[in-house]
């Protein structure tokens, strides 16, 4: 574990200063030690019990910096180097969670807290925001990653910015457009019913 | 299924359209997807969604990870170091934009007051910029009675950054504390409170700055030394920071309503202008408040109060607190005064009038113990106050009164031209710095729209630059000015002195004039300052926070900002080395301020110029980086969205300089240049009815004679002269000296072959400023005549000025030929040849040089070099004219007849062709009288 430690407080020197490679070496590392942590939160679960996405990224970020003063930039990095890692993780137990869950509530609109509160009634809603956003990272890969920091790992702004290298204007926009689309695609407008793909 | 290619085109689009009000959606939408309505379905869904979502998906930053903190609502807790250097000892207290706290200064020691600024204020880096500009302004007041400002700050933690603001630790309690637990003051210490006050106010108003929301909650009040030391807080933040919650559509009213009602001036209240005046009715009503302990129409409801402020006649104080002086009644009365104008002009005054008969005025009573010296005090005051006064008499009062009061009449329609600035001494940097100052004055008051009535300045192009620089005595008669803005600025070590005055552009006598003195340190400020100054003197309104649009809201680094303002003189001078030199200077500015916005767009004009200068295309390359870093860092540039215009415009992409021209003018809708550039990209696009509308409507908005010019110059590109004639006339009858409206209105009567009427333009035009082009067109106009001695004249005085212009050499050689020298006339056809070879093929003007070689009687070579020019360039009605002439003399009389078909459907002027001497011969054809004759009948009746 230590020698973890000081592994990716050095990646995430050099990845901000621009060393793309070192987010490859950054990701097996994470990956095992989120893994690691997901497992035991989900075994302790009880039902009504939640899990915060956030904080267990954070727990992680603790652990493997071993609490180093790094600046905020470090940690957005490593939140950004998360974000990936945590979605799939949540979309795996959602799935998993929904096989059994078949003919949940319907849809409903989606508040971010209720999103990240993984609790059973809501599993469906990552799902549902997994696939709008694959979708839209197909026409538009920069608003998907936006969206996927935001809403996964809930970097805010300004970290958002830092970890894909623009505005934080641009992101404040473009994040604004993901929204509206989003919620064209995940929300009943106008009595439209658009089929629950969530359960798959 | 959305694609990435339709994705794309929608973005833009909607960033935009998202910023627009509902009513403004529909047509800006129409426009910009005119031949698709799947695309604005697209698009109006979303927008819909947008106003929809609410905060749905929108993680609240404050949400996000860690608790801690909020247990409290506080954001700070007891021992947290703020931003590596304050230790938070304890909160103070919450206002409206933050919370107040209590740190130590682990740096330089001792105890500061925080002020953090809250969560749900919006602190946009728009509102932050701003915010940053007001601390920067209000940091120019040190006075004992103003709770000094120190600095901004941001602190990080795990949720959120924290702005924060240090200033002055003043402890105590607020006057408004007091007067709740106390009721109302002692007249010993209401004098003493109400002296501080004023003077603390005239300070700031001297800086330039005003409160805006001045209260009894506002001042602090501290025991020392068993004095009351009053403190004003606040200054000129409350407004910045008013708008609280989801930034609503930026509206400065709702920043403003959302002051403070209960101490709201009538014109606050009403939206007007806010000026020293507006602070002077709160400072009464806090005069009031403490000499009556209530408020003058004090009721439960604030919406109430605001109106019987805006109604009614306030009761006097003394109703409510019997046995005060009259003196108090009638000062606070004075103060309260529903017109501004008939408060008192200065805060200063308002003690001096209370202090001025000090034996009478205070009715003596139990005073507390620091009575004596505080009468002491009184009594210095007393005396060199009345020292002053007289002075003021003597000097400074006489004239000042004189123009306050009975001010030298300035125009009821304004029609402004700001002269570059002059410099004292000859430092040339300082030249660049004074041009590039009198320039930003100059767009920035052509800003102040709206609510000022009618009015325009003249821009800044070459053309007018050329006239004020030259002759401003003429300014009147050549720009259509009526008013002159002039300025001289000096410098020393560490200050810069700014003199500006206004001039009546006909007598060139002063009208106003006011000297700003700015300290090195904070020349970024002067921008500002100096608009302030004038607006104020040329009685325009500024609208609240016009000021914290200016180029300037982009650095803090004063050595930046200096390289930027030398760049903007070098730059405004286009030509090779001065643009080349402005370069330099706004890479510098870049090198010393890596976000300087502004200055990143201006160094992407500036390779736009010499993409124009060299048409070397990596210009074009080297501008795009630079202007897209300049929308990043600040996307709300308007500058850098015109510059972006016009490099996607020079790139070939019409569709993108569309795009961003059209951002511009949203941005900056006072920018006619930008609004010009934009119909000149929908031209060029072939779009012409929207390039029509787009130069009727800024001419609708502003009849100022430049957006004639452009509406008339549109229509004579385009070949309709009957509809640019009124059009250059009208700009002529503006600017009746201008050598820009007299050589349109010329080449537009020579184009509708009115050649009496051209002649006299021409003419007066030739004692103005004689230039090749002018001689050139008269000489056109006594060769239509058939008045070939003068016309070579005049031909031969214009290739002497000019002698590389072709055109100017053919039309000798038509003068020569019509006068029966041949011989002269072929030389000077080979000389026209000559000059078109030795240019750039890109810079000549297509079919010119087949149209010599006809003229030379060399036919094959005018054949070929014909088919070469329609091949590479579009069908311009004047290459079809050439074409005309070209196959004409080269007799194939069928292609002439098809090309002059298509020529007059172009829309060239039927006159032209009816006096062109070369188609003497055609002119008899059959063919030509059907095909011309209705139209010259209809297009010339003033022959």
């Amino acid at each position: 574990m230590d020698a973890d430690v000081g592994k990716v407080t050095q990646f995430l020197n050099e990845l901000l200063h621009g060393n793309q490679d070192a987010e490859a070496r950054l990701i097996p590392l994470v990956y095992s030690q989120l893994r690691k942590i997901a497992a035991s939160y989900l075994r302790k679960e009880n039902p009504g019990h939640s899990l915060q996405p956030t904080a267990l990224v954070n727990e992680a970020y603790l652990r493997l910096t071993g609490n180093a003063a790094l600046e905020w930039k470090s940690r957005a990095h490593f939140f950004a180097v998360a974000a990936q890692i945590m979605r799939n993780i949540l979309v795996d137990h959602a799935r998993g969670r929904n096989a059994l869950k078949r003919g949940g509530p319907g849809k409903r609109q989606i508040s971010l807290e209720n999103a990240l509160v993984y609790s059973d009634e809501e599993s469906w809603q990552v799902l549902a925001v997994h696939e709008a956003l694959e979708e839209l990272t197909r026409f538009d890969p920069r608003q998907g990653r936006i969206v996927e920091l935001r809403f996964f790992v809930g970097l805010n702004l300004r970290e958002t910015a830092e970890v894909l290298g623009i505005s934080t204007a641009t992101v404040k926009r473009e994040f604004s457009l993901a929204r509206s689309w989003l919620y064209g695609k995940l929300t009943d407008r106008r009595g439209k019913t658009k089929a629950n793909r969530g359960a798959c | 299924m959305l694609t990435p290619e339709r994705w794309n085109r929608i973005k833009p689009i909607f960033h935009q359209a998202v910023d627009l009000s509902q009513a403004e959606r529909g047509p800006f939408l129409a426009h910009l997807c005119a031949e698709e309505p799947s695309l604005q379905a697209d698009l109006e869904e979303l927008l819909q969604q947008h106003d929809e979502m609410d905060r749905f998906l929108d993680p609240q930053e404050s949400l996000s990870s860690q608790p801690e903190g909020s247990e409290a609502g506080l954001s700070l807790r007891e021992g947290d170091v703020v931003a590596a250097r304050y230790r938070t000892i304890r909160f103070l207290g919450a206002g409206g934009m933050g919370e107040v706290y209590e740190v130590e200064d682990a740096e330089l020691g001792g105890r500061l007051a925080l002020k953090a600024i809250r969560a749900d204020v919006d602190f946009s880096p728009w509102v932050q910029e701003r915010f940053r500009r007001e601390v920067q302004l209000c940091r120019r007041i040190t006075h004992p009675a103003i709770c000094r400002i120190f600095d901004i700050g941001y602190h990080q933690t795990a949720e959120r950054q924290i702005p924060f603001l240090t200033m002055e630790l003043v402890e105590g309690e607020t006057l408004a504390e007091r007067l709740r637990s106390q009721g109302r003051l002692q007249p010993d210490e209401t004098l003493s409170i109400a002296r501080q006050l004023c003077e603390g106010l005239d300070a700031a108003h001297r800086a330039g700055i005003l409160h805006r929301d001045f209260k009894s909650g506002n001042v602090m009040l501290m025991q020392a030394h068993g004095q009351t030391r009053a403190v004003i807080t606040d200054f000129g933040l409350a407004r910045e920071l008013g708008k609280v919650g989801p930034a609503t559509a930026a509206s400065t009213a709702s920043g403003m309503l959302i002051g403070t009602p209960h101490s709201m001036a009538p014109e606050q209240i009403e939206g007007a202008e806010l000026t020293p005046a507006t602070d002077i009715y709160a400072l009464g009503l806090v005069l009031y408040e403490m000499v009556t302990g209530r408020r003058p129409f004090e009721d439960k409801s604030a919406q109430i109060e605001m109106l019987k402020r805006l109604s009614e006649a306030p009761p006097a104080p003394s109703t409510f607190a019997p046995g005060l002086d009259l003196q108090w009644d009638t000062a606070i009365l004075r103060c309260l005064e529903r017109r501004p104008e008939a408060r008192f002009i200065s805060a200063l005054e308002v003690t001096e009038f209370l202090e001025l008969p000090a034996t009478s005025v205070i009715p003596t009573g139990t005073g507390p113990v620091s009575k004596p010296a505080i009468s002491f005090h009184r009594q210095t005051i007393l005396a060199i106050a009345g020292i002053l006064l007289l002075l003021f008499i003597g000097t400074l009062r006489g004239p000042w009164l004189h123009n306050l009061v009975w001010p030298r009449p300035l125009p009821a329609e304004k029609h402004i031209a700001v002269v570059p600035f002059t410099v004292k001494g000859t430092n040339e940097t300082e030249q660049a710095t004074a041009y590039a100052l009198a320039e930003s004055l100059s767009v920035n008051l052509n800003r102040l729209q709206g609510a000022n009535g009618p009015f325009w300045v003249v821009p800044w192009s070459e053309e007018v630059l050329k006239q004020l620089r030259e002759n401003v005595g003429h300014a009147a008669s050549t720009l259509g000015a009526n008013v002159l803005v002039t300025g001289e600025l000096r410098r020393t070590k560490d200050r810069v002195w700014l003199h500006a005055q206004i001039e009546d552009a006909s007598t060139l006598k002063i009208l106003r004039s006011q000297t700003i003195e700015i300290p090195e340190a904070q020349i970024v400020t002067i921008e500002d300052r100096l608009l302030e100054q004038v607006s104020l003197m040329l009685q325009l309104q500024l609208p609240p926070g016009g000021l914290h649009r200016l180029p300037v809201d982009e650095t803090s680094d004063p050595g930046a900002y200096e390289f930027y303002q030398q760049g903007r003189g070098y730059l405004l001078r286009y030509d090779t080395d001065n643009v080349d030199r402005a370069i330099v200077l706004f890479q510098k500015a870049i090198e010393k301020d890596a976000n300087f916005a502004m200055a990143y767009a201006n160094l992407a004009f500036a390779y736009a110029w010499k993409f124009h200068d060299t048409k070397n295309a990596t210009w074009i390359a080297k501008a795009r980086p630079v202007c897209d870093r300049a929308i990043e860092l600040n996307d709300n540039l308007a500058s850098a969205h015109l510059a972006m215009g016009l490099i996607q415009q020079a790139g070939g992409d019409r569709d993108a300089a569309i795009l961003e021209l059209d951002r511009a003018v949203k941005l900056d809708p006072a920018d006619d240049e930008a609004k010009h550039e934009l119909s000149m990209a929908y031209e060029n696009a072939g779009r012409l009815l929207r390039a029509e509308i787009i130069l009727k409507d800024a001419l609708s908005r502003r009849r100022s004679w430049i957006n004639y010019t452009n509406l008339g110059y549109f229509y004579y590109r385009n070949a309709s002269y009957q509809e640019a004639e009124p059009l250059f006339r009208a700009a002529k009858d503006l600017a009746p000296d201008s050598a820009l409206a007299l050589s349109n209105l010329g080449a537009v009567y020579l184009a509708l072959g009115r050649y009496k009427e051209a002649e006299s333009v021409l003419q007066r035009l030739q004692t103005i400023q004689p230039t090749a082009d002018i001689d050139s067109n008269l000489g056109t106009a006594y060769l239509y005549q058939g008045r070939y001695a003068e016309a070579t004249t005049m031909f031969e005085k214009a290739r002497e000025m000019r002698p590389d212009d072709d055109r100017i050499w053919c039309n000798l050689g038509d003068a020569y030929a019509l006068a029966g020298n041949r011989g002269k006339a072929a030389w000077a056809y080979q000389q026209a040849v000559a000059r078109v070879m030795a240019r750039a093929p890109m810079n000549a003007e297509p079919g010119l040089l087949a149209l010599y070689y006809a003229k030379l009687g060399l036919r094959r070579e005018a054949l070929h070099e014909l088919a070469k020019a329609v091949r590479s360039s579009a069908n311009s009605p004047n290459l079809l004219f050439n074409s005309v002439l070209v196959y004409e003399m080269a007799g194939d009389r069928q292609r002439a007849l098809d090309a002059l078909r298509s020529a007059l459907r172009a829309g060239f002027s039927p006159s032209s062709i009816q006096s062109a001497p070369e188609l003497t011969g055609l002119r008899q054809d059959k063919a030509y009288v059907k095909i011309v004759g209705d139209r010259i009948l209809a297009s010339a009746p003033h022959r």
